[in-house]
């Protein structure tokens, strides 16, 4: 009975070349977006999940509560890790890490700028990372010791033994390499280099084992199995208070490892998601185009059903009941999805380099894992039996009798069930077109946000003690090239916040504090930054600016300030005037609004020498001018620039990829939804061949045949962007909400996206009706 | 009441039979208490004008059409009310259909459409090859057996079409115009293989126009109107 079916089910799809072509390319795309798309989110949902603990290891979070915002803290003060990892059975391991550090390490004449942590000495007992040579539980027993990734030994050893070499950090340290791990995998939120080891036993460190109220690190507990979260987050509490009683504005808790990745996002203390709502939705959008494929499926073979019916009746006639052809039918379904699933598999592996680029990851497809194994199973019997239900209950129910006298009207009863799968094909492909372009003027819109600074030719170069010594010189110098406007130093970059502190206090200031950003900086500031002034000066290198400070005016706002200038503040030790006040300066998120900024001069604290092109000046030799100035005067270090436009555009990068993708699927979404309309058309176009060929014989035009067919195919798209327009609205509106600075949606947008698919579909629906139209209706007439 | 001829084994008796045709405005009786005997191994021809009933009686007898009203025993069994897979699973077992238009499954060699009703009917391979050879041997299309239907002429496939309807060993054939869309050449040679086979014992009722392959058979029943009118007896 199988081979029978098989047999017959071949034989069909080779004889209806066009119906199965059609289908076949169809469900291979849909089916290749979904595999692209289901390995995305696999890797997604993947992340840290390596580390043998990753169910009981968590991150500390704080919620500071400030009066004009909630501000949820990574860091944590230096002695939390030690106390928390003593005297509590419910706490396996407790670690504290720096930030991610980029630091120049030197082996013999090779330098090179590498990223790493450094940690507490349960590091590598709490998470799992692989390795090659050395041991886990002693590499980093030494205080000088340093484990290496393969890939960073490589680059500083080539194929000598790594192992008891010693590398030199920012030309001061040694430490020997004692260990290698592997590479952490892309999937991994740690990303380094290379770890070292936290010192306690420096005299600067064990003073810090007191300081209880700075916070830099980061820690992380890992909790015995089947602690509750509930316990930890209190036995946290509990230990901060207990040795910080001033602290009373935050609450601390535990951020499970599971969540990092697709829960990074914090809004007023409280978690809202991150890249989990983008798996969601690409795993939504995957299966709508997985449907649109499988409704052309439905439509071509519920259109071509006279075909089948007269097989249909034979087979009950000889004795088949309907079970057996819908089983039948269910296996051409199948067979056809088989055999584009093959195809996709082909198309993922020759796409997969340019997928990967397109969402910078390095996935890759293993035929052999179990993970493929079942999403094959799952995907083939989900688009087999989807695609095929319809048609098969549809088909097997044509009565025998009725068929064979051939006074059987096939296709009439599901006339409309193929209108309302048309309707819902192109419901989606709105749907998503829309998107697209709401998607794309929001990026535009933020880019386009008046960040209160020029990022265009401003470039920043890394300080270091070098840089600070020789700095009047390297000013002169580059001012000599004549292709630079101004210089300053700030102790970050201009595109993050450095550190974060209660506000300075004043007059007037009232209960509560207010969460402000600080940043340091030299002369010329502003001008450097291309940044306006709006009430007073910018810092003018006179004696007196290190009792200055100049404030945003988010800041004037915050504090309610009516005459900020000539103010005096109060912050630490240290009293200042404020002298100016500066426009609002998008140093964080751009989709949120601008924290209170207070800016004082210190030049020697800096972390990078901001550089102002001339508006004029090439970059290249710009480049070429800083390359030859700081080689001189900081030669121990490796020349290093960033641009500070791409480092702002780096904020956009998952809108952007997010923009990208839907892109891609929106365009594909549609292409589908078309090869199925063109295929419904030629079927409509074979049924109407002679009704066409008599109207041409009674004097019809061409264009009026191809209004005729056209037509019916146009209502279908005008109710489809009826019903589209709402829906869009209603899912746009809620994701855009997300961000403070969102674009509103136009109506304009929607009628361009309306007279794009209804001309699509004219276009569509012509190229398929010409030849009929064109036909000599002789022929047609005959043909009955 | 009409008497089967053959009165050894009663195959078929209806009694009653009603059947309506109802569109929006109008209501056709197709059927108008019929009532009629067919015994075992009796050649029967129904005649009569278009629209008199003869495919609806043949449908139902078939049971691919349920009647609206009256009675129908086949061997003993009342089928009337039967849903479709009791009838599906009765008329694999006891009933081969040939048509007017042969009705071949077009994506099947001529193998595999006599192969077919045994598939259906649960033959294993090996014995589904022998009687499949067996039967296109004794239709003489043995060495077609490898074409498609398209591939033969309209007399071929009408050998193919009755090797199909006869591969199962039915009890009863049903023979609606089987001659209708062949030369008289093959149109004889069809009605010889009939009449073969209803030697053999196999009962036929047969829908025909044509007196000519009427009278190869025992007895001609004429409906006029959905009732039968007048019946003769060949001798």
């Amino acid at each position: 009975m199988i081979k029978n079916y098989l047999k017959i089910a071949w034989r069909n799809l080779i004889r209806n070349k066009g119906f199965s072509l059609t289908n076949i390319l169809g469900l291979t795309i849909g089916m290749t977006c979904s595999i692209f798309i289901f390995l995305w989110v696999k890797d997604e949902v993947s992340f840290d999940r390596f580390h043998a603990g990753h169910n009981n290891i968590y991150k500390l979070m704080a919620n500071r509560d400030f009066k004009n915002s909630i501000f949820t803290d990574e860091n944590m003060a230096f002695p939390l890790a030690k106390a928390l990892e003593t005297g509590n059975p419910q706490i396996k391991y407790a670690v504290m890490t720096s930030h991610q550090e980029n630091h120049l390490a030197q082996y013999g004449n090779v330098k090179l700028n590498k990223d790493g942590y450094q940690v507490s000495d349960q590091f590598f007992k709490m998470f799992s990372w692989k390795f090659i040579k050395g041991d886990a539980k002693t590499s980093i027993n030494d205080p000088k010791s340093m484990v290496l990734t393969e890939s960073a030994a490589r680059a500083f050893f080539g194929n000598e033994d790594p192992i008891n070499k010693v590398i030199k950090i920012d030309n001061q340290l040694n430490f020997k390499v004692s260990a290698i791990i592997a590479d952490p995998p892309g999937n991994s939120t740690f990303k380094f280099d290379f770890i070292v080891p936290f010192e306690y036993t420096s005299t600067e460190s064990k003073n810090r084992m007191h300081e209880w109220s700075n916070s830099s690190n980061f820690v992380f507990i890992e909790a015995m199995p089947g602690v509750k979260q509930e316990a930890l987050n209190k036995y946290v509490n509990d230990v901060k208070h207990q040795n910080d009683s001033h602290d009373q504005i935050s609450t601390y808790y535990t951020f499970a490892m599971n969540k990092w990745h697709l829960y990074g996002e914090f809004k007023d203390g409280k978690n809202i998601g991150g890249m989990i709502e983008y798996v969601r939705l690409f795993t939504i959008v995957a299966i709508i185009i997985l449907l649109i494929a499988c409704v052309n499926f439905m439509n071509l073979s519920t259109a071509r059903s006279e075909k089948r019916a007269k097989e249909v009746g034979i087979r009950k006639t000889l004795g088949s009941d309907k079970k057996q052809l819908i089983i039948q039918f269910f296996f051409e379904s199948i067979i056809l999805t088989c055999i584009a699933f093959v195809f996709a598999i082909m198309a993922v592996y020759l796409l997969m380099p340019l997928f990967n680029s397109l969402v910078s990851k390095n996935l890759q497809l293993s035929v052999v894992e179990p993970f493929f194994l079942t999403g094959m199973v799952i995907i083939i019997l989900f688009t087999g039996i989807v695609a095929g239900s319809y048609p098969a209950l549809y088909l097997s129910s044509f009565n025998p009798v009725k068929v064979l006298k051939g006074t059987f009207a096939a296709g009439k009863s599901a006339v409309l069930p193929r209108r309302i799968l048309v309707v819902g094909q192109f419901v989606m492909s709105i749907l998503l077109i829309s998107a697209t372009i709401i998607v794309y003027q929001q990026i535009q819109h933020i880019k386009n946000r008046n960040i209160g600074y020029n990022p265009n030719n401003l470039m920043m170069v890394p300080s270091s003690q070098e840089t600070d010594k020789n700095y009047v010189a390297i000013k002169q110098e580059l001012f000599n090239s004549g292709l630079i406007s101004a210089v300053t130093r700030t102790s970050a970059p201009i595109t993050e916040v450095g550190w974060k502190s209660p506000s300075p206090d004043y007059e007037g200031k009232p209960a509560g504090s207010i969460i402000f950003a600080g940043l340091s900086t030299d002369v010329d500031f502003t001008k450097t930054m291309g940044t306006k002034v709006l009430m007073g000066r910018d810092f003018n290198a006179m004696p007196g600016d290190s009792g200055v400070m100049l404030l945003n005016k988010a800041a004037v706002e915050a504090m309610n300030l009516k005459n900020p200038i000539g103010m005096q503040m109060r912050y630490g030790p240290r009293k200042y005037t404020v002298a100016g006040v500066i426009e609002n300066i998008v140093m964080e998120s751009p989709y949120k609004p601008v924290e209170p900024l207070m800016v004082y001069y210190n030049p020697y604290g800096s972390r990078m020498i901001d550089i102002r092109l001339k508006n004029n000046a090439d970059v290249k030799k710009a480049i070429q001018v800083l390359r030859v100035v700081f080689t001189k005067y900081n030669p121990n270090n490796i020349f290093d620039f960033k641009f500070v436009d791409q480092e702002f555009g780096k904020k956009l990068i998952t809108e952007e990829l997010i923009s990208r993708i839907t892109n891609i699927f929106a365009g594909l979404a549609i292409f589908i939804c078309c090869i199925g309309l063109a295929g419904l058309a030629s079927f409509t176009i074979e049924k109407r061949f002679r009704e066409i060929g008599v109207r041409k014989v009674l004097g019809a035009s061409v264009q009026q045949l191809l209004m005729l067919i056209s037509t019916e195919f146009l209502k279908l798209v005008m109710i489809a962007f009826v019903i589209a327009v709402p829906l869009t609205w209603w899912f746009m509106n809620d994701w855009l909400q997300k961000y403070t600075y969102h674009v509103s949606i136009s109506i304009w947008m929607f009628a361009i996206v309306g007279i794009i698919i209804l001309l699509l579909t004219l276009v569509v629906v012509s190229i398929n009706t010409l030849k009929a139209a064109l036909a000599n209706p002789v022929k047609s007439l005959r043909s009955e | 009441m009409l008497q089967g001829m053959f009165q050894e084994g009663q195959m078929i008796k209806i009694t009653n039979l009603e059947k309506f045709y109802r569109t929006e405005e109008v209501e056709t009786i197709a059927l108008n208490k019929l009532s009629m005997e067919v015994g075992t191994g009796e050649f029967v021809a129904i005649m009569g004008p278009s629209g008199c009933g003869k495919s609806t009686l043949l449908n139902i007898l078939g049971m691919l059409d349920d009647p609206d009203d009256g009675s129908y025993v086949f061997n003993d069994i009342e089928v009337a009310h039967f849903n479709e897979r009791k009838r599906a699973d009765l008329r694999k077992h006891n009933i081969g259909f040939v048509f007017q238009s042969f009705n071949l499954i077009d994506e099947l060699t001529v193998f595999e459409n006599v192969e077919l009703p045994l598939i259906y009917t649960g033959v294993p391979a090996a014995e589904r090859v022998k009687r499949v050879e067996e039967v296109l041997d004794k239709m003489q299309i043995m060495h077609r057996r490898n074409h498609y239907p398209q591939q033969l002429s309209g007399g071929q496939q009408q050998r193919v079409a009755i090797a199909r309807a006869v591969v199962n060993k039915p009890k009863l054939i049903l023979a609606d115009e089987p001659t209708g869309n062949l030369d008289s050449t093959n149109g004889n040679d069809v009605m010889e293989l009939l009449t073969d086979l209803n030697e053999q014992g196999t009962t036929i009722i047969m829908v025909t126009h044509s007196e000519h392959d009427a009278r190869y058979s025992h007895r001609i029943i004429r409906l006029l109107d959905g009732q039968a009118v007048v019946e003769n007896i060949m001798v």
